[in-house]
């Protein structure tokens, strides 16, 4: 019932800030349009268009840290929720629900746009049409990564209370991840880049949703003992 | 200006240094390798390693992208909080509104001046006391691809390329600052604080995305021509015209803000 009536009450303040809202949208729209040039190029591999629709390189420089910035932006937690339910978990559900909001709203644009840019190559993708599951899944993987990074940027936020450091810690973790990433090939969280089959794709997903649980605990607890 | 250094957090302006100072400092550890220091077989040398010029490393690249939100951490939005907290007016009265506005705007652009080319300076000479410095060759060197399509001024990288590094900071240094007052000028014009010192960072983005649509060549984006050598082509008619816009934008927003904010 609680977080029925915070996801309620924050969809109606998000709501309220709707340009804000159309401006994120117009970025993340932009985002989406710069696969174009590499999707639609005259490339016949499935491979070639796997790893130009998945691009981990536009999701680390232009993606991450626009999904970074925006969650950032509309998070903000009212300590006055808290006091009027009686529950400090207010706090951390508030922000929860306001990072999620924002997150799937970013990548529904973001998945439309480049959907729509695909149906250029539907000859080639109806030469296989299992890369669209491929896709989708890497899809739904980056979705995810997304919610690690928020996750990680709010539990540094409630850690040091400053929101700026809280998205620079972020920021410099997306490159040095990114980095290792392009060196070794072996970081979870660009696991995406690569295809690979639907199950070691499944069992990635489920490593990293571990990872999303273990941090969104952690900031429980933190959010539990912090001084407001 | 001295009485506003008085109510500055010098301990945390010390901490935002060091964190400008990270990616700087990876990017050294990272380029640093056994056959570097001991072989030298590229001859590299200062000028061919740091991160200005480095388009090899993540690290180095993404100290470009963040400089708006480095350059907005030290004061660019603290005359809000001032405005709000009423410390503003305090001084307005003893000293008046001008002087007190321009006291800021000056340490606004300093800090952020200070905060982009600091890290910078300290990763070329950590460099110096690891590498011999020799004159970058424009066939030795070659693998670095620091030729005129890239790189404004390439005669005089070739030449002197301290005085070229020198430039580079500089000019890295004067948008650390314009965005410092970017964030000066939206912080008065905008409620919320956070908002405003992200502005830089989503103009830095918007325009990175323009650039990915547009597919042009030569790079228009401050992430681009900031670094000494450029990862796309570059021109310096381009550059200049994106900094004058830019120069006039901030001053638009500066002085709306004041009329907004501050006098109204």
């Amino acid at each position: 019932m609680l977080l029925h009536n915070i996801s309620a009450q924050e969809f109606y303040r998000l709501r309220a800030r709707w340009k804000l809202l159309l401006i994120i949208g117009i970025f993340t729209l932009l985002c989406g349009l710069s696969d174009l040039s590499g999707i639609i190029s005259d490339s016949s591999d499935l491979n070639f268009l796997y790893q130009n629709t998945a691009n981990s390189y536009l999701v680390y420089e232009r993606y991450l840290p626009l999904s970074i910035i925006a969650t950032s932006i509309v998070t903000e937690y009212h300590l006055n929720d808290s006091f009027f339910s009686q529950h400090r978990s207010t706090l951390y559900w508030q922000t929860v629900v306001q990072n999620l909001m924002i997150i799937i709203g970013i990548w529904l644009i973001w998945v439309l746009t480049t959907g729509c840019i695909l149906f250029g190559k539907a000859q080639l993708i109806a030469t296989k049409p299992t890369i669209l599951i491929d896709l989708g899944l890497a899809a739904i993987f980056i979705l995810f990564v997304q919610v690690t990074f928020s996750a990680g940027t709010l539990l540094f936020y409630f850690l040091i209370h400053r929101k700026l450091i809280a998205v620079l810690i972020a920021l410099f973790s997306n490159v040095l991840l990114f980095e290792q990433a392009v060196r070794t090939k072996n970081v979870l969280l660009y696991a995406f880049a690569q295809p690979t089959d639907v199950t070691t794709r499944l069992l990635q997903l489920i490593n990293l949703i571990g990872l999303i649980l273990l941090i969104r605990l952690v900031t429980y607890h933190l959010v539990q003992w912090r001084e407001f | 200006m001295q009485l506003l250094w008085h109510r500055f957090n010098k301990l945390q302006l010390w901490l935002f240094g060091g964190i400008a100072l990270v990616l700087p400092l990876i990017q050294v550890v990272q380029s640093l390798n056994h056959r570097l220091l001991t072989q030298n077989t590229f001859f590299d040398s200062p000028y061919t390693k740091w991160m200005g010029i480095d388009s090899f490393h993540f690290s180095a690249t993404a100290f470009y992208l963040i400089i708006p939100l480095l350059a907005a951490l030290p004061t660019a939005s603290l005359i809000r909080k001032d405005l709000d907290n009423g410390f503003f007016n305090q001084l307005q009265v003893k000293l008046g509104e001008r002087k007190v506005f321009l006291s800021y705007f000056w340490w606004a652009g300093i800090l952020g001046f200070l905060i982009v080319a600091f890290p910078l300076i300290i990763n070329l000479f950590t460099y110096f006391m690891i590498l011999p410095n020799i004159h970058p060759d424009h066939l030795l060197n070659s693998n670095i691809m620091v030729i005129n399509q890239n790189t404004l001024l390439v005669n005089l990288y070739y030449q002197r390329p301290l005085i070229h590094a020198t430039f580079a900071i500089l000019f890295a240094g004067f948008w650390g600052a314009l965005f410092a007052w970017f964030t000066l000028g939206w912080s008065l014009l905008l409620p919320n604080r956070f908002v405003a010192m992200t502005m830089g960072f989503l103009l830095q983005l918007g325009l990175l995305q323009l650039q990915g649509i547009s597919n042009n060549g030569i790079g228009f984006a401050p992430y681009y021509f900031l670094t000494e050598t450029n990862q796309l082509d570059t021109s310096a008619l381009l550059t200049t015209s994106i900094t004058i816009i830019m120069l006039v934008v901030t001053s638009l927003l500066v002085l709306g803000g004041r009329r907004y904010r501050v006098t109204a």
